[in-house]
Order: structure tokens, then C-alpha cells, then sequence
């Protein structure tokens, strides 16, 4: 793409690509969204199937009344913490979030912990959405034509594989057709859930509902509630990968931070409600057979296609989001790739596991344990080095630097304190809850083991950065560093 | 195309450390944003665990 740019200095320069698909700081006219752009996309990145399967899973472990604690409680935390930690750094200075990491990883840290936290992350959460959409689609063929089709047969995985490709064809044209499609999804389906959230208390009285007792609850009671906010917690953490490189494209700290609020928390946390509500009443945990059952055959159809739309605008931001930092992190092979190839990079992997259904898609769970312990510990040392040590303040020219240059190469573009309390956060998490039984420690009990892990990572980050780093001049902690008069009223 | 990408990297930089940073760097969230978050969320944690208990 060829745009023209206007700064005091520079009348117009030739530009080799769209900066918002690339890792360069971004021009103010190059900061896409408003507050409510930025809410519509953060809504429809919510409300995808995900949500409801969370609120299903959810279902195992506690009744109506303490599913809607939990959720609420567990997404607050980790929605809050996750919009001071990429999200706020990487709005204030137009960064690509995995270049911003940089400052605390060093280049070559960054790059693996990009590697593992978005690319895998991307093509796990893509495949487990394809999926879901292909077993809704299964659901509507079943329902218009009387027919049963299997819903672990071929039909499922061909149907993942064309809503990837689908999903691959829209993200190939840019950020822009993220939103265009989310302006549409994200209303409807804000409409759908109020419609079955009534269609269900036709059905049921609050009082009815309440007394409906957990699908498969643990034997002691505390547990089920603290296992129900932990999930909460995870789920919520899920978005770390793409939320920094979202919020990068908005207009003010404001935009980047109250619409996380309207998005992945309320329409998260309504979904996942509706979710839980719906698998209590017909004790049906897949969203997509509900739904038929629960509203009939016509708005049960209309819904599935509308939530079939939606697992699409949830692939095109997870999708996004890991194309940028691919891009921004991979080096010179990644940065010179055409942008519809990077898109064959990170969607490819899901158009594979879109033919094991069965195995993904029953790993949701022990998925979203795995993504907390990595990222919970991320959060609190992201929080750490922004907030406290930095102040805010970011060297940015030195996340650009060549390594052997850079204040913030560290030893060789590594920075082994960051890792030992990345590490140490993520031992405290499965110290406390093992994330493949989930078989919890008495400590589970009162702590969770997400908010634990994220303040030992925080800590041991402060330590050891305060201890070692700083002493030794590393990190660029001491460097000056632009201070910024505002945004609104920039030249463009 | 490196050579390209370095230079209007270069520029943006030198804009960001320009006086006001060329209108590229956003204010910070306002503390009582942020407090109103956590303020808010804190009560309402409260509230649901007692009605969930």
C-alpha cells in the first residue's frame, strides 16, 4: 500500500506499506479507531462461541447464582490487569506490543515469547473456533433438512477448513475489514443473547433456575466456586496476545482502555452467563446444540449462522493480532512477506488441527490453564516494568536499535531476570492449581492460583531488576524519553 | 524496501522526540480512570460474593 504522510518536517514521503500492518510507531492519522469503533471490535471479539463454552464449562462446577460471581469476578481481574499490562504501553506510543516487550525481554526474548504466546495461541484458539462453527453449521444442515449429519465426521473439519480459508480471504485486506465486519456481527449478536436470555425465563422462573444444581461439581463446594473464578480468570487472560496490538490503533488512552470494559468484560461475561444458564436448564454443555432446542427451529438457525459469523470475527483479531507481531518480531524474513502469506503462516496451522475436532476441541480447558500460566506472570511483569520502574516511560528508539546497541539488548538480546520470573510465576500457578487435573492446593482455595502467579512474577521481576539490571546500566531505565502534550490536538 | 522501511522508521522517531512527540505519544490514563476501574470492581466483587455465599 502506498500512502502519503504529513509531519512538520516532511511534506509527503513515500511509504512502503500500511504502518498499522507493520511495526512502526504510528502517525496520529494512522490511529484507526474511536471509542466506539473500538468497542464494536472488542464485542465481537467477545461474543464469539468461546464465550459460551466458557460459561458451559463453567456449568460443571457451580449453579446460576455463583456462575454469575464467578464470571463477573474472574473476568473483572483479569480484563483490569490486562488493560494495564500490554494494553495501555502500546496505545501511549503507537508500539507494536511484542516490539514493546522488548524493553523487558530483550529482542530475542521477545521474539520467543511472542512466538509462543501468539502464534501457537492463534492457531489454537482459530482451530477451536472453526470448529465450533463447523459444528453449528452441522446444527442448521440437521435442522432445515432433517437430516443427521455427524458432527464428528469430515463435515465438521471441511467446514473449519472453508471458515478459515473465509477468515484468510478478509484478514488478507487489513485491519480496516476487521471492523467492517464486526459493525455488523457484534449488534446482532448482543440482540440474540437478550432474546435467549428471555426465551430461557419463559421457560424457567429465576427461583427454578437457581435451584438447578451444577453439572459435574467438585466434592467440596469452595472449590467448584474458586476452579469457576479461575476460569474466569483465564479466560480473560486469553486476549493478552492481541489486546496491546488492538488498542495500538486507537485515539486516546480512554479509547484503548474503558472499551476493554464494554467488550471482553461485559460481553464476555453476558455471553458466558447465557452460556452457563443454557447448559444448566438442558444440561448440554455445546453451545451449538442448544440453541435449536432451547429458541426453535427459525431463531435457532437465524442465531447459529449470526454466532457462525462472529467465531469468523473472533479468527480475523486473533488473526490479526498475530500476523502484526509475526511481523514485527520474525525478523527480515517475516517483515519483506507479502501480508496475505502471513496470513497462510498463522492461519495454515488451524486449517490442520481443524481435522482432529474431537482433540482440540475437548481440550479447551486444560488450553485455557496452559495460556494462564504463562500469561498471568507475563501480566504482572508487564505491570512491574511499565508502571513502576518505568514510570511510563519507554525508551522507544531503543526497541528499534540493533541489539548490540540497544539499552534494552540486555546480554545478547536476552534478559534472563525477565525469564526467571516468568518462570517463577508460572511454577507458583502449578504449585497451586495443576493445570492438566486441576487438582488444586489447599492455598487454591483462598488465593486463586492466577493472582499469585502474577504478583510473584511481578515481584521477582522488580527484584531482580533492582538488583541486577538496573545496577549493571542495563534495560535503559535512565534514558530520557519523549513526554507527550496529547494526542486530540496533534498535527496530522 | 529495508532501506525504505529504516528511513520512515528513523523519521517517526526523530517526530516522537520532537517537541509535544509530533503528536504521536498518547497522554496517560487519567488516575481516576483507574481508580474508578478498580474502585468499582473491588465493590462489586464484594457484593457478588456475598449474595453468592
Amino acid at each position: 500500500m502506498v500512502d502519503y504522510i504529513r509531519t512538520e518536517t516532511i511534506s509527503a514521503v513515500r511509504v512502503p506499506e500500511d504502518a498499522t500492518l507493520n511495526e512502526l510507531p504510528l502517525l496520529p492519522k494512522e490511529r484507526l479507531w474511536g471509542f466506539w469503533d473500538y468497542s464494536v471490535v472488542n464485542i465481537g471479539l467477545a461474543i464469539a462461541t468461546w464465550a459460551f463454552l466458557q460459561g458451559a464449562t463453567v456449568a460443571y462446577y457451580v449453579g446460576a447464582v455463583q456462575a454469575i460471581a464467578s464470571i463477573v469476578i474472574g473476568y473483572g481481574i483479569s480484563v483490569l490487569l490486562v488493560a494495564l499490562s500490554p494494553v495501555l504501553a502500546s496505545a501511549k506510543y503507537g508500539v507494536e506490543q511484542f516490539v514493546m516487550l522488548r524493553s523487558i525481554f530483550g529482542h530475542a526474548g521477545a521474539r520467543l515469547v511472542m512466538i509462543i504466546t501468539s502464534t501457537i495461541f492463534a492457531a489454537a484458539w482459530s482451530a477451536i473456533l472453526a470448529i465450533m462453527l463447523g459444528h453449528g453449521v452441522v446444527n442448521i444442515i440437521n435442522t432445515l433438512f432433517g437430516v443427521s449429519v455427524s458432527k464428528t465426521g469430515a463435515a465438521v473439519s471441511v467446514l473449519g477448513l472453508i471458515a478459515i480459508i473465509a477468515s484468510w480471504a478478509i484478514l488478507a485486506r487489513g485491519p480496516v475489514s476487521v471492523e467492517r465486519v464486526s459493525q455488523i456481527v457484534a449488534p446482532a449478536l448482543v440482540i440474540i443473547l437478550v432474546v435467549i436470555v428471555v426465551i430461557i425465563f419463559t421457560r424457567v422462573s429465576w427461583e427454578e433456575l437457581t435451584a438447578i444444581p451444577p453439572l459435574d461439581p467438585e466434592e467440596n463446594p469452595h472449590v467448584s466456586f474458586m476452579v469457576a473464578i479461575e476460569l474466569g480468570i483465564a479466560g480473560g487472560f486469553a486476549w493478552w496476545p492481541n489486546m496491546g496490538n488492538l488498542a495500538r490503533l486507537t485515539r486516546s488512552a480512554r479509547i484503548a482502555f474503558w472499551p476493554n470494559w464494554i467488550g471482553i468484560f461485559g460481553a464476555s461475561v453476558f455471553a458466558a452467563i447465557v452460556g452457563t444458564f443454557a447448559a444448566l436448564l438442558l444440561k448440554i454443555t455445546e453451545p451449538t446444540d442448544w440453541l435449536v432446542p432451547l429458541t426453535g427451529a427459525v431463531f435457532g438457525t437465524i442465531a447459529l449462522i449470526a454466532i457462525a459469523f462472529a467465531n469468523v470475527t473472533a479468527i480475523l483479531s486473533q488473526g490479526y493480532g498475530s500476523m502484526l507481531a509475526l511481523r514485527s518480531g520474525g525478523g527480515n524474513l517475516f517483515r519483506r512477506m507479502a501480508w496475505p502469506l502471513m496470513g497462510v503462516i498463522i492461519l495454515g496451522p488451524a486449517g490442520i488441527l481443524v481435522f482432529f475436532p474431537e482433540a482440540v476441541y475437548e481440550n479447551y480447558g486444560r488450553f485455557l490453564s496452559w495460556g494462564a500460566i504463562l500469561v498471568a506472570p507475563l501480566v504482572g511483569i508487564g505491570i512491574v516494568d511499565y508502571f513502576i520502574l518505568r514510570r511510563t516511560r519507554v525508551p522507544v528508539r531503543e526497541l528499534y536499535k540493533p541489539v548490540a546497541t540497544s539499552a534494552v539488548g540486555y546480554w545478547r538480546g536476552w534478559n534472563p531476570c525477565a525469564f526467571a520470573a516468568l518462570a517463577a510465576g508460572a511454577i507458583t500457578y502449578t504449585l497451586l492449581l495443576h493445570p492438566i487435573s486441576y487438582e488444586p492446593s489447599p492455598w487454591f482455595l483462598y488465593t486463586t492460583a492466577s493472582i499469585p502467579s502474577c504478583l510473584v512474577g511481578g515481584l521477582v521481576y522488580w527484584v531482580l531488576t533492582t538488583s541486577v539490571t538496573q545496577p549493571l546500566g542495563l534495560g535503559g531505565y535512565a534514558l530520557e524519553t519523549p513526554v507527550s502534550t496529547g494526542i486530540i490536538n496533534a498535527p496530522r | 524496501m529495508d532501506n525504505e522501511f529504516e528511513a520512515e522508521l528513523q523519521r517517526r522517531l526523530a517526530r516522537m522526540e520532537s517537541p509535544g512527540c509530533g503528536g504521536m505519544v498518547q497522554t496517560n490514563l487519567p488516575w481516576k480512570d483507574f481508580a474508578i476501574a478498580v474502585g468499582a470492581l473491588a465493590v462489586g466483587s464484594g457484593l457478588l460474593l456475598w449474595w453468592a455465599a
